[in-house]
């Protein structure tokens, strides 16, 4: 058993060749790396009375949503390969069930160690670069890097059970996604809260008190309850037995459960277009209803327990529920979408079938639409929860009318983010790495807009446009009318372009 | 006689109705065996259950002599080699890379890949990756995967799907000499009937998920007619899925 699950370890590696898991783990360590350093100068440095246990301090908090996404994102792909391979039949002859499991199992624990000390070797370097005095207390770096590894753990096996679930990866990693959104959102309600993805920040050693008035605030050790550990452990063992549970129940590469489903159709009429038959069957509508939800019941509740410091007004529960779409889920999620929309053009022979019957132009078109379609009405929804979370929490009747120009910026920026991604998604045939960019693009976004420069990027209009920081920023409405049509316009020709001169590539 | 595989009232129903439905088989040692039938019969479903790939819902399996049950599985399995549906493999990894994956769960001796890919002629081609690999390509590294580590036992779904007729022939003439050269023991499933009319010893011919006629193809035949005349007839023609 043990050497046939190091042997089928050890096989993962090889099936992972060309997939550059390396440099996906060092493109992460480095966003990471940016979030900790950027706008520490080297002068600032022995003004800071705590700048290890600051670091320390943050470290667990930015990985709660980036290793989270990274680890799902690893088991996801790890699944993927086995059910686009069509290689269940052939594995499950020469090896148990259980292995394979155990198998993908270490191949995640080895890359989230390597994460786990090569992100704190290099911020250590950098640190000890930009003058940082002393080294870290060896203590609090084993203990992060511990938290680390059971959280990024618990969500990798978390994600290999859902893989196996869905072989559609969308709702796999969706379901994922949104656990991620709410266990960061989480952390900011209650910074202990035990939720299988906020394991990291629950587990952290260092406690802040924030202080208006001081410039800094003050870290303090902490000793993370025996509790806490016990939980965490728990998650660990739970999802690992689970999962074995799980994999030793695959039928035919799938779980019979999930996949005797299909219902009777009842007349051949279907009046929806084309790229929703597509869409049938295929629970895209979870994303994007769930999140908002989440991110609007997390917005509300922490308005009202910070009624100390917030203002009981309709734009500082806008900013609750709308800050974290704006910058981290919402691009993504849109991101995913288009993925998912050419995957089904990428996948088999499909491009032979299409490309006979339609004008790319007319493809990318439906594409276009489908996306911008459900991103508005996201949106809407978004819109929808707010002013419905707050009529049920008592705002006043004094709704800022900046609401509704959020709400029309909101929708234009997506539409271009969907033509951005559109294009990102038709030439890189890899579902996660147009994924990635978004999420890297949301997090350049914040940077754009400080400097000014919020039209260049389309995923900082999208944060310009929501007005999550503060619902009265004035906006040049005409102009961001304009950029959005320039931007969708640009991505839609090259789209286009693309099809038109790009050889059709079949299969995988 | 001795049999290499047999199954005793296989069944296995998809919610209320047979998929397959009673099915015994017995498979001759050193012989190829043609199993026959036309879409939608139920060939691939007993063949997975065969592998362990599907659970049977009744009925009995046994391989080398031995009952098949979860803790022995895949200590019989080492003994068969199988391609089942399409041929699976890793698009982004090269024919080569492919193979070795399979030799080290198969733990043959690598020497072993080599002449392998060169009994199905891929061995040129080794260093391309398997998504640029064509149809046929794809189909001759899913019996390369099959042969590698000389199994006792061959089971081979349709394997002539996708190949040229250079192909098909070469790779009958191949199935044709294995039970003597290698003394294996092939189970090749197919609807192309002069295909196993070629090249099999005994045929089992199933329809509708039930078994209509099993024994020696020679037996049945007799009276001048062709294996395509009897199968229509059998099978009532015209209605397949």
């Amino acid at each position: 058993m043990i050497a046939s699950s190091f042997q089928s370890t050890l096989l993962e590696f090889k099936k992972s060749k060309r997939k550059s898991t390396l440099l996906l783990i060092l493109v992460v360590i480095l966003i990471n790396l940016c979030y900790l350093f950027i706008g520490t100068k080297k002068s600032d440095i022995a003004g800071i009375p705590q700048p290890w246990e600051a670091i320390l301090f943050y470290i667990p908090l930015i990985n709660s949503l980036f290793l989270s996404v990274l680890m799902a994102v690893l088991a996801s792909r790890s699944m993927d390969l086995e059910h686009k391979g069509g290689t269940w039949n052939l594995l499950q002859t020469m090896q148990s069930k259980s292995s394979i499991f155990l198998g993908k199992i270490l191949y995640g624990l080895f890359w989230l160690i390597a994460f786990g000390v090569l992100e704190m070797a290099a911020t250590i370097v950098l640190a000890k670069c930009m003058g940082f005095p002393e080294l870290p207390p060896i203590r609090g770096v084993m203990l992060t890097i511990s938290s680390e590894i059971i959280g990024g753990m618990v969500i990798y096996q978390l994600q290999l059970i859902l893989s196996l679930c869905f072989s559609g990866q969308f709702a796999a990693l969706s379901i994922n996604l949104c656990g991620t959104l709410a266990g960061f959102f989480l952390m900011y309600v209650d910074d202990r809260i035990l939720t299988p993805w906020s394991l990291m920040g629950a587990l952290r050693v260092l406690n802040m008190d924030y202080q208006q008035g001081d410039a800094y605030s003050t870290y303090t050790w902490n000793t993370v309850p025996f509790f806490y550990w016990l939980i965490a452990v728990l998650y660990l063992v739970g999802t690992l037995f689970i999962g074995l549970w799980l994999y030793s129940r695959i039928d035919e590469g799938s779980l019979s459960v999930f996949s005797q489903r299909s219902r009777q159709t009842a007349s051949v009429h279907f009046g929806l277009p084309v790229e929703l038959i597509k869409l049938k069957r295929s629970p895209v509508w979870i994303a994007f209803i769930i999140m908002p939800v989440i991110s609007a019941l997390i917005g509300v509740f922490n308005f009202s327990i910070n009624q100390g410091v917030l203002k009981f007004s309709w734009a500082e529960l806008w900013t609750q529920q709308s800050l974290f779409l704006g910058i981290f889920f919402l691009s993504p999620l849109i991101a995913i979408f288009c993925s998912l929309l050419w995957r089904m053009e990428h996948n088999g022979t499909n491009w032979n079938v299409i490309l006979t019957m339609e004008s790319p132009a007319k493809i990318v078109r439906d594409k276009l639409l489908t996306a911008s379609g459900i991103s508005a009405l996201c949106i809407l929804w978004i819109g929808l929860l707010y002013l419905a979370s707050g009529k049920i929490i008592g705002l006043g009747s004094a709704l800022p009318k900046e609401f509704y120009e959020s709400m029309l910026c909101g929708i234009l920026a997506c539409i271009a983010i969907a033509a951005v991604q559109i294009y990102l998604s038709l030439i890189i045939r890899s579902f996660a790495i147009p994924v990635g960019i978004a999420l890297g693009g949301g997090l350049a976004g914040i940077m754009f807009l400080t400097q000014g420069w919020g039209f260049f990027l389309p995923y900082a209009m999208l944060q310009m446009g929501l007005r999550s920081t503060n619902l009265t920023n004035d906006i040049n409405i005409p102009a961001f009318i304009a950029v959005s049509c320039v931007y969708v316009l640009i991505f839609f020709v090259l789209s286009v372009y693309h099809i038109k001169h790009k050889d059709s590539k079949t299969q995988e | 006689m001795n049999y290499i595989l047999e199954t005793n009232h296989l069944a296995k129903k998809q919610g209320n109705t047979y998929r397959v439905n009673d099915i015994n088989l017995h498979v001759p040692e050193n012989c190829v065996y043609g199993f026959l039938g036309p879409n939608g019969a139920g060939k691939t479903t007993t063949l997975k259950m065969i592998l362990g790939l599907i659970r049977p819902d009744h009925g009995k399996i046994s391989i080398f002599g031995q009952q098949v049950a979860s803790a022995n599985r895949l200590q019989i399995l080492k003994g068969t080699g199988s391609l089942i549906e399409n041929p699976g493999g890793y698009g982004h990894l090269t024919g080569l890379e492919n193979m070795q994956i399979v030799q080290k769960l198969k733990g043959v001796p690598e020497e072993k890949i080599a002449h392998t890919l060169k009994t199905v002629r891929l061995y040129e081609q080794k260093d391309k990756k398997l998504k640029h690999y064509s149809l046929g390509m794809r189909q001759r590294l899913g019996i390369a995967m099959a042969l590698l580590g000389d199994p006792k036992l061959l089971i081979l779904d349709e394997p002539t799907n996708g190949l040229d007729p250079a192909g098909i022939q070469e790779v009958r003439e191949l199935i044709r000499t294995l039970p003597e050269k290698r003394s294996m023991t092939i189970i090749v499933s197919s609807h192309l009937l002069s295909e196993v009319e070629q090249m099999a010893d005994y045929v089992g011919i199933i329809h509708h998920g039930e078994m209509l006629y099993q024994g020696k193809l020679s037996s049945l035949e007799t009276g001048g007619k062709n294996l395509e005349e009897v199968f229509l007839s059998m099978t009532g023609g015209g209605d397949s899925l």
